[in-house]
């Protein structure tokens, strides 16, 4: 039985979301500021203009909808659902006003990218546009990467009480501390610290190369949200292959690691065990996967130097492992790769990193239960008829497989296969070549972000709206969507 | 015998002769160029980046952009305009060597060993158009009432 929503509840639906575009609208100030700093004066006004329309919105919804009922799960999701298209499309005023982007629908689908934390662009002509447009392209990456509604409940009284529901509607699993608030702003302080070494890191190497400072600490924050929040867009069209810097992009690596990881298990190795490092399920699960990987792409690539492989063929694996989408090739260059290679970047895209963190993609928890259940399904059969065979893994503490463990992984893991191939299959339809299809679709939907060349300006609009919902159904892991759905259809059905 | 010497005399001078190449066909086919003397034209964008032994700049032509090292470092002086927001960059003529896997810096490149600025760049004057201001206008005025409304029903409801 779907419980039937009333009046009052689609009102404190609106009415959150209201005060969502108001959260939004104050993150719109700061390239506004940024925009002054440096003196674009049309990009002032473009977030002049963005900030207030958000706001205005946030109002209108606020005193149309008043919040009449608690929040409980049913309408996490719908709110969920709504706020991250709310969100979106907001986000994507200021940046069609520059007029960079061909249709407000291209600048949809960037902003959606971003929030995303996809990386996919449609932006024409990157390399003379302005600093406060790449400064929101970026930070729409790190909003996304916290979770839009996680920032939000941090700083919304109101929201506090069905916390939990547009926690885990967010696509996250699993709770740091048993108060949903300090999760919230545990995740910031993680960030805000990531952010200054990031930022100081950055800014070395990029003055090192020549940057002038003001331009460098620019940089330096796109590339911190870019590789920290795992969404892959570059202040430049040639992405990270524009800095010539082979040290710049082993630093990109080392955070698009972090930014893989579990929050759980930075919180763990900050706070109580650093040896959960080498015992973490996870990560030795993302160890096996990677180093595999690797292994077939060493082949793939042989007839190549061993340093040319780590720089064009590793850099992608490790990019596309942990949902980044930073690339040091062209389209072309990724498309002349062999097709083995291809395929391993494909699987790579498809797992992604860990639960609990701002990658996208099937995830390393969910691939070691599936590896589990496979052995467990082996053990099976060899042992005696009568005996009990149980599994266990240790994330962060030693757990039983329980036989919702393994039901929620298959269902997830058949949704992303689902939309891979639906993706895919699209994609065919419009006249692309399969190994293009797949790895475009993929990539859409795990939020990674790397392209053979199919997202440009000129695709099927089509393909388009397709790839906007699969970057958005990607992140929100499915589930918020179809709940928010079926929440709707079962209007229909009184 | 005239009709040869006049045929060698004719394609005889073409390697003198430098015709810009497409920077998209020499990325289309990079196997064909790899190694391989190349002349294309572009607008310079971002700016110099110091490397050892030289120094780094990016061309862009149309979509396609590519990293060109200078190995004189001098070179890069001709250049008054790199292209950002604010300004177009130089137009420049690039005479050097692709490589589709630099051997030195591992990557896809070409290293110049010629410069030449065909166009210089220029900066680019911000124009704001009249709707954006009256609309920031109008939507500043909207907001700010219903701000206003908002905070006083919130204030009512919150007594009532």
């Amino acid at each position: 039985m779907i419980i039937s929503p009333e009046r009052k509840d689609f009102s404190t639906i609106f009415h959150i979301v209201g005060r969502l575009c108001l959260g939004l609208s104050m993150f719109m100030l700061l390239p506004l500021f940024c925009a002054l700093a440096f003196e674009e004066y049309e990009p002032f006004y473009d977030f002049l203009i963005g900030f207030l329309s958000t706001a205005s919105l946030g109002f209108v919804f606020m005193l149309i909808f008043p919040f009449k009922k608690e929040i409980g799960w049913q309408h996490s999701f719908f709110i969920v659902s709504l706020g991250w298209l709310v969100a979106s499309v907001m986000g994507a005023i200021p940046l069609c006003l520059s007029g960079h982007w061909s249709s407000f629908l291209d600048a949809w689908f960037e902003a959606m990218s971003g929030f995303a934390t996809t990386g996919l662009i449609l932006v024409k002509d990157l390399d003379h546009l302005s600093f406060s447009h790449n400064l929101w392209r970026h930070l729409t990456m790190f909003i996304g990467g916290q979770g839009i509604i996680l920032a939000s409940i941090s700083i919304l009284s109101k929201v506090r009480n069905g916390s939990l529901g547009l926690y885990i509607g967010e696509g996250r699993q699993e709770k740091i501390f048993p108060n949903i608030i300090a999760t919230a702003r545990f995740i910031w302080k993680v960030s805000f610290i990531y952010l200054t070494l990031g930022v100081t890191l950055f800014t070395l190497l990029l003055s090192y190369k020549g940057l002038r400072i003001s331009k460098a600490i620019i940089h330096s924050f796109c590339l911190f949200f870019a590789s920290f929040d795992t969404g892959g867009f570059a202040p430049q069209s040639q992405n990270i292959a524009y800095y010539h810097s082979f040290s710049l992009e082993i630093a990109t690596m080392v955070f698009m690691f972090l930014g893989a990881m579990n929050f759980n298990l930075h919180f763990w190795l900050w706070y109580k065990e650093k040896r959960e490092i080498f015992r973490n399920f996870e990560i030795r699960t993302f160890i096996f996967s990677l180093l595999s990987l690797t292994i077939l792409l060493f082949f793939s690539l042989k007839p190549l130097t061993r340093s040319v492989i780590f720089r064009k063929g590793f850099y992608q694996l490790v990019s596309a492992h942990t949902g980044c989408g930073f690339t040091n090739l062209s389209p072309g260059e990724i498309l002349s790769l062999t097709p083995l290679s291809l395929v391993l970047l494909i699987l790579a895209m498809g797992i992604g990193g860990g639960v609990c963190s701002t990658t996208g993609g099937i995830k390393l928890l969910r691939l070691g239960f599936v590896f589990k259940a496979m052995v467990g399904e082996i053990k099976r059969v060899i042992m005696p008829h009568k005996a009990v065979y149980r599994d266990s893994f240790h994330h962060l503490r030693d757990t039983l497989i329980e036989e919702r463990h393994l039901k929620e992984t298959f269902v997830m893991v058949g949704f992303y296969f689902l939309a891979y191939l639906l993706g895919g299959v699209i994609g065919l339809f419009y006249g692309y070549t399969p190994l293009a299809s797949f790895f475009e679709s993929v990539s859409a939907t795990a939020n990674v972000g790397l392209s053979l060349g199919v997202t440009s300006p000129e695709m099927p609009l089509g393909l388009k709206i397709t790839y906007i919902c699969q970057m958005w159904m990607g992140r929100l892991e499915f589930i918020s969507i179809f709940a928010s759905l079926s929440y709707i259809a079962s209007l229909f059905k009184k | 015998m005239r009709g040869a010497i006049l045929f060698l005399f004719i394609f005889g001078m073409f390697p003198l002769v430098t015709y810009p190449q497409s920077l998209k066909e020499i990325l289309k086919n990079p196997q064909y160029f790899d190694n391989r003397k190349i002349v294309f034209q572009g607008e310079v964008i971002g700016e110099p980046l110091k490397e050892e032994g030289g120094v780094w700049i990016n061309i862009k032509q149309g979509r396609v952009g590519i990293g060109v090292f200078l190995e004189n470092p001098e070179e890069v002086t001709k250049i008054k305009n790199f292209g950002s927001y604010k300004r177009r960059g130089d137009w420049v003529q690039i005479e050097g060597v692709f490589f589709n896997n630099c051997p030195v810096h591992l990557e896809r490149d070409i290293h110049a060993y010629k410069l030449k600025v065909i166009k210089p760049g220029f900066i680019l004057r911000e124009e704001i158009p009249l709707f954006k201001r009256k609309l920031s206008l109008g939507l500043a005025l909207l907001c700010l009432t219903l701000g206003i409304i908002c905070f006083i029903t919130l204030k009512y409801v919150r007594r009532d």
